[in-house]
């Protein structure tokens, strides 16, 4: 059995943990630089705020309903998602963490013998060879399980979650939907009528894994449910869908296909890329900018344990904007050696930035790429390489250790510059970062 | 005066002997376990104010605080109240709860009442120097 848990409105579910007078009011979240709605409370989603409205253009309707507005507080969002994956690996063999906000649950031999004891059977049994009545009892059972998922999550972090359980990670996605919809926090598909009422009820836009174009396709062969899809001849699928298509239909008939990713798959490219709080004509800025975002980047390339090949720098304008002047530009270089040096590749990064920068030109983005990763014991030495590796290497392990300790930025290169606020992100109604700094906690008047 | 030659022994020696208590050694106190800081239901409160000075929490103390704690009576909590958070002591009386906030004499806590537990206050840390 699988579960799917998944937090309703987290965001703004994080900020009313803190701040019990947001409880009944709408609340609205911001993406980077205050932009966008990335996330709604349920009060909001009624006045009818849609995610991604930009916040200047709805800033009015705003006001008008008393909407709360927060700038996004990822270190409070990734702390509080954190705790709820803790306390959801209690009740599972295996978790996969899928989202921030959404993680599936292995359930093999632990519903199992909960549901014994729920039914006042003896528990020492082993695990796998539980064999629960099926129907009414073993339907139950589950449900009971999925409400105690919840009330675990809400009692340890004041996070309310909808629960889906179901055979496959399909069918418990489709569940979580239909606990979502019809406003129960639990749902269990169990036996093969579950299974065929939940797909009757489920209308083929809303199947998890089927986008636009292919739902298109499916709804002019006259598919309309997800019944109607897993009733179709898997070389049918197989033809328009291809193999993912076939794994997606057997997963919705009850067959698991897909197991659960519990290590994240290491990442081919990075790419860290900003927008500036202001726009600017400036050169240093921009390339101080940049040099910030080349050691976030090279930071997340040693946590994988890879060294980069190949660097692309790219700068652009505002694209919204109609006065200005529109300019794109982007450059790969090859690396002379694959490097994880941060100093090294700021210094690459600063030569292919002055061949992109243009005068006169108000940048409002800038990002780097990196790329043609070689896992880092494979690395080979260049004829013409004068660098002194390994002192360098002691030199980045040491500043990872520092900024792991002590916090982001603690030690940086003097290209980083010493004033973020100069093009770092607007964030301008941030919430405290209530569990990750001591300065910033919860304060109670007595 | 003639010189005395000392034989200068050229590589390297263990000094003194093996320490006695190494057949003993613990490791160390570690504060974080003992007070459970990064459970996932722990949380750190401010507190500002002195009314709980006589329950030993002075103004400006840390309060360690677990959500998934069930409470026990008497003791103390963090509560939330007609949409406020406060600190109050917890009773049981009768089936139903009593709080009490600071100085002022316990409240009955209706089930009409906007009141949530938000957690049970395990430690209090107050920074003397």
């Amino acid at each position: 059995m699988i579960a799917l848990v998944d937090c309703n409105n987290f965001y703004a579910s994080c900020e009313r943990v803190f701040n019990a007078r947001l409880r009944h009011q709408p609340v609205v979240i911001l993406s980077n630089n205050d932009g966008c709605i990335i996330a709604r409370s349920a009060e909001a989603k009624a006045l009818g705020f849609k995610m991604g409205d930009p916040y200047f253009i709805v800033k009015p309707k705003i006001k008008q309903h008393n909407v709360q507005v927060f700038s996004s507080n990822y270190a409070l969002y990734g702390d509080m998602s954190r705790r709820v994956t803790e306390v959801l690996r209690r009740y599972a063999r295996d978790v996969e963490v899928y989202s921030i906000d959404e993680s599936f649950l292995d359930l093999k031999g632990c519903y199992g013998v909960a549901s014994r004891v729920d039914m006042g059977l003896p528990s020492g049994v082993a695990k796998n060879n539980c064999r629960v009545a099926s129907g009414v009892a073993g339907g139950v059972a589950l449900a009971n399980y999925g409400l105690a998922i919840r009330q675990a999550v809400l009692s340890a972090t004041g996070i309310p979650t909808s629960v889906g359980l179901a055979p496959t990670k399909a069918l418990a996605k489709l569940a979580n939907r239909l606990a979502k919809q019809s406003g129960e926090p639990v749902c269990t598909i169990k036996t093969n009528l579950d299974i065929k009422e939940a797909l009757a009820q489920t209308n083929i836009n809303d199947v998890w894994g089927i986008g636009g174009q292919y739902v298109k396709l499916l709804r002019s062969n006259g598919i309309a449910t997800a019944l109607d899809f897993v009733q179709l001849p898997d070389d049918f699928v197989k033809k328009h869908l291809t193999i993912q298509g076939v794994r997606l239909a057997h997963e919705l008939r009850g067959l698991p296909c897909a197991e659960l990713e519990v290590q994240p798959s290491p990442k081919k490219a990075i790419c860290t890329a900003r927008s500036f709080g202001q726009f600017t004509t400036n050169y240093g800025l921009v390339k101080e900018a940049l040099s910030n975002y080349v050691a976030n980047a090279a930071e997340k390339l040693r946590k994988q344990g890879c060294l980069a090949g190949a660097l692309n720098v790219f700068v652009e304008t505002n694209l919204h904007s109609k006065q200005d002047e529109q300019y794109f530009n982007s450059k790969t270089v090859k690396l002379p050696a694959s490097t994880d040096d941060t100093a090294e590749l700021i210094g690459v990064a600063h030569r292919v930035f002055d061949q992109l920068y243009k005068e006169g030109i108000r940048y409002a983005k800038c990002g780097v790429i990196l790329k043609e990763f070689t896992p880092k014991q494979q690395f080979q030495e260049t004829l013409f390489d004068d660098r002194n590796r390994p002192k360098h290497q002691g030199l980045m392990e040491t500043m990872d250790k520092l900024n792991s300790r002590y916090g982001r930025n603690t030690l940086q290169l003097a290209a980083q510059g010493f004033n973020r606020k100069d093009w770092d992100m607007q964030r301008n109604m941030l919430s405290p970062k209530y569990t990750s700094n001591l300065d910033e906690l919860l304060t109670i008047k007595v | 005066m003639s010189p005395v030659l000392i034989p200068l022994f050229n590589s390297t020696v263990q000094a003194g002997f093996p320490s006695p208590a190494d057949d003993y050694l613990d490791k160390a106190i570690d504060l974080n376990e003992h007070l459970e800081v990064h459970k996932a239901s722990v949380f750190m409160v401010k507190v500002e104010g002195d009314t709980f000075v006589t329950h030993g929490i002075l103004d400006g103390a840390m309060l360690i605080v677990d959500k998934a704690e069930q409470p026990r009576h008497g003791c103390l909590i963090v509560c939330i109240l007609d949409g406020e958070f406060h600190v109050g002591r917890y009773f049981t009386k009768n089936g139903g709860v009593e709080l009490e906030l600071g100085d002022e004499k316990p409240r009955f806590i209706a089930s009409f009442d906007d009141f949530e537990i938000w957690g049970v206050v395990k430690h209090a840390i107050n920074k003397l120097l």
